[in-house]
């Protein structure tokens, strides 16, 4: 009981340092949401137009005045309304969140089951077929862009084929294409992973006196030697999981898929703090669940990590 | 037989996204609107946010307008007279519906053109507070607070909407109107049955947003999209070759390079104009693909627009630079005390036009023996007020409401919002001043030529493209003719 | 061992190749002559403004190299440490770090280089800097994890109960120890940086191709992918050629004679 209590409070003082940290940082930058916005309508600076617009933003009270209904509200579940639009953000993010959140989640899992497969085999083969072709991958995703992979994708089958439409309709193969890109360069580096802790269990002794005792080779790896492996891929990708968010960034622009990362990047060219800083607390919540998921999880296959 | 079963499974898998995907194929092939491509849709359909996207979309009017040659033309008001120096009187003409079929007259004008001016200080830029008034015998009359010579303009500024309120809903005029925004990724209209007779011809539209260029060209190939905005040279070059119908427009943006007159080797005139005389316009055109040489700050089919000449001439550059105090060191680089001569050129990507002509300008610098670096920042605004440059590539429409006068004050007046520089020039003053008290004409016109030519020697600003750019048009809409840059993306020919 | 020598060689040989080679200004155009071939001029031909892809992509190594080297000094370096310390004092200490290493994951590069840009301007070195705290995390990971097991092995609480210097139990003993892993994992994952740093540039920072690195050039050239091929594989089998190299000085791929299984 006490241990989960510490748990609470700590990352109850992370929320709120980071809630102040967040809420000053998007405020130092130099160009305010008024400049962004009287910019973006091509409008004088003058006085009275940055007064006006302040004043419309809500960004002329005091700011601990912001800061404290901007988070007050916040606990309270309303996550405020877009400073440039005027929408509601928490329905904005629910809207993008899909997107997102399958492109990530199930590319990482697909990746993930692949990469234990290739991983296996690479370490019970070494130098043949998927041990190559687990280094041959983690070349490719270093090198070759996805934005360039995307563009051959998208050219192949429609313009070429024409089987596929990417952008419109409701855009299912874009989101289908993207998950697979995302499984293809996330198997490189997990199936490194898997492989490395295989070859670590094959030289326990274990592993050599149940070998030596007749066991197939592969019924000792697999039946008896599987976990660290699997802890190690479990906590390679539950890392990995922390960046769905801005993960997809390449991908929604390739594919045009209106996740929260273009939702992202068009708050930050009009610097509307709303979305921002919310953002950010939606990331550490985020990552409190991904913790507690990992914890979980690793208690559960029976490999300890404590956070 | 677990690999067995991987297998089994990741087919399983594989198959049922496919099937996912191709059954929605199916469903999507029996619609078809006209699918446009471009960066951005409007965030809501409130006239006070997004009148401008709105109008760029053909979902919402001016009272006045501008047509392709750059003149005003209204649907709505047919003749316009000043009665005193802060009153005019609008004649209404009639006849003019809301996509509901309800009529737009003078009180109609009346209520949403006030509504603006208390809601939206934007509309009090020019005049000051501007009342409407409905009178009895249907016209409209308009009092001013500060006394302006153009209401027709004043009326086409971006703000300034035609709408009806009901209820959380806004309804407009425009050929077009709202079936469904997804606000930032796409946005559905459907023909406004009560815009014109033809509106029975019109089709659906659909805009779609792309932010990678590429992307869209590939939609563009696929024929998912049938209009592609914003296309940059290398992609118009790259369709073209392809055999797909490309076609040029006249921007209404300019091209043009503010030059910091504060500080650095710019504040010296001498060094201005001989970088003047160094860039080559003409190549500038033929790499972009389209456009003239600048001879002003406006589009050539303005009225108003400038008829100064520039003129690549390296000798005369070379000549000015070294009456200057530089000379070639034996690198070939211009220097003086020992310092060499080098500019930093600034821009930035949104307008993917400008990097190229940084790059250019920069190549034909470097051979005429002037060093340079080159930034292509995050945000230009803060670097231009920050003043950390010495010529910053800039691109904008200056007459987005048909008139001069609003820009040329922006930038060549002090405290001016583009006026970076603090430029300052009693001559240019003085004609301002004047051109605030003369009517549209070719008085008024004169006044902004006399203007531009000013600049051209001083050069705060130097003028560099009237650029064209380019759209790319599937069959169905190969007749398509799109104006005044990405103000008027829609308009009513569309699709007919 | 041998191997390894030759393979630095090489790398020192190609860095030295990429500073000292003489190459044409890469500003200057030529709209004459654009998309030109491979000739005795322009070695890997030109581009859409005619200039010299060699030059270009000599250059762009330049660039690359340092925000590769910065980048993964700064991850290597700082993980490692950080790693070591969290492990080794472990309570809030370790708890601060470990957040510090979640929240950097977290926190997607893009939404860090957005504001960093804002905040400092945006710069070759800059984004090696992003970059380099964006991915420290992994490193604190891996090496907290390591030095963990280490920490239980006698030979480190003997150390400790006898009163030697924790700095000296650190990098004299625990850090010789994990060292390997984490080149290993350094030698897997340094040269994504250029990707990374490429994928900026779809926000619009880094697009500057007078200052090109690799992944920019890839950005901007990925529209000629299916016209001119030749501009995209160019920078990409120079970027595979550095992930080649990085992968084979640091991975253990060749496993020692002493460490073969019963397997092998």
């Amino acid at each position: 009981m006490k241990r989960i209590a510490i748990y609470l409070i700590k990352w109850a003082i992370i929320f709120l340092v980071a809630s102040i940290l967040v809420f000053t940082v998007v405020r130092m930058m130099p160009s305010t949401p008024v400049d962004k916005w009287l910019d973006a309508y091509h409008l004088p600076h003058t006085e009275e137009n940055v007064a006006f617009m302040t004043q419309k933003m809500g960004l002329d009270k005091p700011l601990y005045a912001q800061y404290v209904q901007w988070i007050g509200n916040f606990l309270h579940g309303d996550w405020g309304v877009s400073l440039v639009s005027g929408e509601d953000i928490r329905q904005r993010f629910l809207d993008k969140m899909p997107y997102s959140f399958s492109i990530g989640i199930l590319g990482l899992l697909i990746g993930a089951a692949s990469s234990f497969f290739l991983g296996y085999r690479a370490a019970l083969h070494r130098n043949r077929f998927c041990d190559r072709l687990t280094t041959f991958l983690t070349i490719f995703s270093q090198s070759v862009p996805m934005f360039v992979l995307s563009i051959l994708i998208i050219n192949a089958f429609s313009v070429r084929l024409r089987i596929a439409s990417f952008f419109t309709g409701d855009g299912k193969y874009a989101i289908v294409a993207s998950i697979l890109l995302t499984a293809l360069y996330a198997t490189g580096g997990l199936s490194r992973v898997v492989r490395s802790a295989f070859r670590d269990e094959m030289s326990k002794s274990y592993v050599k006196f149940m070998v030596s005792r007749g066991f197939s080779r592969e019924t000792v790896l697999l039946r008896h030697a599987y976990k660290p492996p699997l802890a190690s891929l479990v906590s390679a990708v539950i890392t990995r999981f922390a960046g769905v968010f801005g993960g997809s960034t390449v991908l929604e622009f390739a594919f045009a898929i209106p996740g929260l990362s273009t939702m992202l990047v068009s708050a930050m060219d009009s610097r509307d703090y709303a979305i921002l800083q919310t953002y950010i607390l939606v990331v550490i919540i985020w990552m409190f669940l991904v913790h507690l998921v990992l914890n979980l999880v690793l208690h559960l296959i029976g490999a300890r990590r404590d956070a | 037989m677990r690999k067995k079963l991987a297998l089994v499974l990741a087919g399983v898998m594989g198959a049922s996204l496919l099937a996912a995907g191709s059954s929605v194929y199916a469903e999507e092939a029996a619609a078809d609107p006209i699918v446009l491509g471009c960066s951005y849709v409007a965030d809501n359909t409130n006239p006070v946010d997004s009148a401008w996207d709105l109008t760029a979309h053909g979902i919402s009017e001016g009272i006045y307008m501008q047509d392709a040659e750059g003149n005003l033309v209204s649907r709505f008001v047919s003749e316009l007279t000043r009665e005193d120096d802060l009153t005019w009187k609008a004649t209404v003409t009639g006849g003019v519906k809301f996509s509901d079929g309800t009529d737009c007259d003078a009180a109609a004008l009346a209520d949403c053109m006030n509504y603006l001016q208390t809601n939206n200080a934007m509309t009090n830029g020019t005049a000051g507070v501007v009342t409407f008034t409905a009178e009895e015998d249907g016209s409209l009359t308009i009092v001013t607070e500060r006394p302006t010579p153009v209401m027709s303009s004043l009326l086409a500024e971006w703000c300034n909407v035609v709408f009806k309120q009901d209820g959380d809903n806004f309804i407009y005029t425009g050929p077009y109107m709202v079936e469904k925004l997804d606000s930032g990724v796409s946005l559905e209209m459907v023909p406004n049955p009560y815009y014109d007779d033809r509106a029975g011809d019109r089709s659906d539209v659909t805009l779609k947003v792309f932010r990678d260029s590429a992307a869209m060209q590939q939609a563009f190939e696929g024929g998912e999209i049938d209009l592609m905005f914003g296309l940059t040279p290398e992609t118009a070059d790259i369709l073209t070759g392809e055999g797909f119908n490309v076609k040029d427009y006249d921007a209404g943006y300019q091209y043009f390079a503010f030059t910091n007159l504060q500080a650095g080797p710019m504040s010296d005139l001498a060094v201005r104009e001989a970088i003047n005389m160094i860039i080559d316009r003409e190549e500038l055109t033929t790499v972009l693909k389209g456009g003239r040489v600048a001879t002003g700050i406006f589009a050539g089919y303005y009225s108003f627009a400038g008829d100064v000449e520039e003129k690549t001439d390296l000798d005369a550059a070379a000549a000015k630079l070294e009456e200057a105090g530089y000379t070639k060191n034996d690198d070939g680089i211009f220097e003086k005390d020992g310092e060499p001569l080098s500019i930093h050129m600034i821009t930035y990507s949104a307008r993917a036009d400008l990097p190229i002509i940084m790059q250019m300008v920069s190549s034909q610098l470097t051979k005429a023996g002037i060093d340079s670096t080159t930034e292509v920042v995050d945000d230009i605004g803060a670097a231009l007020e920050a003043g950390e440059y010495d010529l910053a590539f800039y691109a904008q429409h200056t007459a987005p409401s048909g008139e001069p006068s609003a820009f040329l004050n922006m930038a060549l007046t002090e405290g001016g919002s583009r006026n970076y520089a603090g430029y300052h020039s009693d001559k240019v003053d003085e004609l301002l001043a004047k051109m605030g008290e003369t009517e549209p004409g070719e008085e008024r016109d004169q006044i902004s030529k006399d203007i531009q030519a000013v600049v051209a020697e001083d050069l705060p600003i130097i003028y560099l493209v009237d650029p064209q750019w380019h759209v790319a048009l599937s069959e169905k809409v190969a007749d398509y003719v799109p104006y005044c840059g990405d103000y008027y993306c829609v308009n009513a020919e569309l699709g007919l | 061992m041998k191997k390894k020598l030759i393979l630095w060689a090489f790398f020192a040989v190609f860095v030295l190749f990429l500073f000292l080679v003489p190459h044409q200004n890469i500003k200057l155009t030529d709209i004459l002559n654009t998309y030109q071939g491979c000739s005795r001029e322009h070695l890997l031909g030109t581009d859409n403004l005619g200039r010299d892809l060699f030059a270009l992509m000599v250059t762009g190594g330049q660039r690359t190299l340092l925000v590769v080297f910065i980048a993964t000094l700064i991850s290597f370096i700082g993980g490692s440490l950080l790693g070591m310390i969290a492990a080794y004092e472990g309570g809030l200490l370790r708890s601060l770090i470990q957040f510090i290493a979640d929240f950097v994951t977290v926190v997607p590069s893009l939404v860090m280089a957005l504001i960093f840009s804002a905040l400092f301007g945006f710069s070759a070195p800059m984004a090696g800097v992003i970059f380099g705290i964006g991915n420290i995390g992994q490193y604190i990971n891996l090496a907290e994890g390591l030095t963990s097991g280490m920490k239980e092995r006698d030979f480190i609480s003997a150390e400790t109960s006898i009163g030697l210097p924790r700095a000296s139990i650190l990098f004299l003993h625990i850090f010789p120890n994990i060292m390997r892993q984490l080149f290993v994992y350094m030698g897997n994952n340094a040269s994504s940086v250029v990707l990374q740093y490429a994928g900026l540039a779809f926000i619009g920072l880094g697009t500057d191709v007078t200052n090109p690195d690799w992944g920019t050039l890839l950005y901007q050239y990925r529209v000629y992918v299916l016209t001119y091929p030749r501009l995209v594989i160019c920078p990409i089998a120079a970027i595979c050629l550095l992930a080649l190299f990085f992968h084979f000085a640091f991975d253990d791929a060749r496993i020692k004679e002493t460490e073969l299984t019963i397997y092998d």
